[in-house]
């Protein structure tokens, strides 16, 4: 029961993994070590203040990484697209509380497009 | 195209005794296919594996145009059996420039899968497989369903999506993965630790509107996600349809292959607010090639630029042969009244 709330100072660290074609659209990197600071900053300049890093907040920083024109397809509306499946720890993302999954250190999130063509 | 490994892997319950595993090399029209990656997964699991690549239909004579890959041998045999006076390269040039000439992405997709649809049953025929087993999710049919009803494909539609699909002679065209949703199989492939191959096709990183394809499967992934029976219930409907008589009855689209409803152009005519473009091109001669074409490839081939060159060749031996089917049907008929 010790570090239930993570506290903003501590970085946490997460990996990011992707498969079945969307690493296209991060300069085909198969895996990305993300640091907490770095969604931070990001949130900082959105202006959007969480105690907590969600799972969401990771999917909007992500979206950054992509080329402008390719957003679309990573996400639609501030949402994570359809057709693109996330394993939180091997778990589906859907059992773990979707996009209000708080994000902790040393957590394997991995993204899966199940689209056509990739 | 992953899906097709992945599927032709399932095929090892001993209900056959023998599977081979075909692959199509995209690589000429995708320079972005991991085609290396994709032979490589296949040779993992020791299947006899028969590789065409798609501009092979640009062969005078298709009878023997498959590069054979045996890994049964230890060392890998790599026979090319293409016939020198044809460069690899005229065949390939013949296939851009005919995918350059076509002016919409949906229609680029239907001739793709046209093409590979031929190349699936011809390679069946010449290795003498009674039954192609292609990989086809939940997720996909649905998909098919509703994209190819809208793209006025609803006349062979059962046969495009049905569990089991008997049009082409002594071939049986099965869906094994039918009641699998693609988050299964993206599940499994994950648990599984199999890996894919990626084979980009025209829609890849293009917006979601850039097919009627990639729309509808934008449309039917964003509505299964907030109603999850969405999938199943297309796919179940769809697979209350059944072929008709008159479809099995008709001749053969000479393009895509499936049956091809007479009077197409009357039928358009009358219900219809598309057009084959001007009346000029309609009197060319490649009329009666088109008017034996059913109305989506007709609609598919309205978009083929005039000057696109030649058509692979089975459409025109298609075209020839078109009363194939409605003879066998006849002799099938009569066959209990001949005497030996």
């Amino acid at each position: 029961m010790v570090n239930m709330e993570p506290s903003m100072k501590e970085s946490i660290n997460i990996k990011v993994e992707f498969k079945g074609g969307l690493e296209m659209l991060f300069d085909n990197k198969l895996s990305l070590d993300i640091n907490s600071k770095d969604i931070e900053e990001y949130l900082k300049k959105q202006e959007t203040k969480t105690e907590k890093l969600r799972m969401l907040d990771l999917i909007n920083y992500l979206s950054t990484l992509i080329k402008p024109n390719e957003r679309d397809l990573f996400v639609d509306d501030k949402r994570l697209r359809a057709g693109i499946l996330v394993l939180i720890n091997d778990t589906d993302w859907e059992l773990e509380g979707e996009g209000e999954h708080e994000l902790e250190d040393k957590e394997s999130i991995c993204f899966i497009s199940t689209l056509h063509g990739g | 195209m992953s899906m097709y490994h992945q599927h032709r892997i399932k095929g090892r319950q001993q209900k056959y005794d023998n599977v081979e595993v075909f692959h199509i090399d995209e690589s000429s029209l995708f320079k972005d296919a991991q085609e290396a990656k994709a032979r490589d997964l296949i040779s993992k699991y020791g299947f006899k594996t028969i590789t065409a690549k798609l501009e092979d239909v640009f062969q005078e004579t298709n009878s023997d145009f498959f590069t054979n890959v045996s890994i049964d041998d230890s060392a890998i045999e790599h026979k090319n059996k293409y016939p020198t006076s044809e460069s690899p390269e005229k065949r390939s040039n013949a296939l851009t420039h005919l995918f350059d000439q076509i002016k919409t992405y949906t229609a680029k997709e239907d001739m793709l899968d046209s093409i590979k649809a031929y190349l699936i049953v011809h390679a069946a025929q010449q290795n003498d497989c009674s039954v192609i087993a292609v990989g086809d999710s939940a997720t996909r049919i649905a998909v098919k369903t509703i994209g190819y009803t809208s793209q006025g494909r609803g006349f062979s539609l059962p046969l495009d999506v049905g569990v089991s699909n008997r049009w082409f002679e002594g071939i049986n065209i099965i869906r094994p993965m039918k009641d699998m949703l693609g988050k299964e199989v993206g599940y499994f492939n994950h648990c599984m630790g199999i890996d894919t191959a990626i084979v980009p096709t025209f829609t890849t990183r293009a917006p979601q509107k850039a097919s009627i394809d990639r729309l509808t499967e934008s449309l039917i992934v964003g509505l299964d996600r907030d109603f999850p029976s969405t999938i199943s219930t297309i796919g179940r409907t769809a697979g209350k349809l059944e072929v008709t008589r008159k479809a099995i009855e008709s001749p053969q689209c000479p393009l895509c292959g499936m049956p091809s409803e007479a009077d197409s152009i009357e039928w358009r005519k009358m219900l219809s607010v598309s057009s084959l473009g001007d009346e000029e091109a309609m009197q060319n001669t490649t009329t009666p090639l088109i008017r034996a074409m059913c109305y989506s490839c007709q609609n598919t081939m309205r978009d083929v630029k005039p000057d696109a060159g030649l058509l692979p060749s089975f459409v025109n031996e298609r075209s020839q042969n078109k009363a194939h089917n409605s003879q066998s049907l006849l002799k099938k008929q009569i066959e209990s009244f001949l005497i030996d």
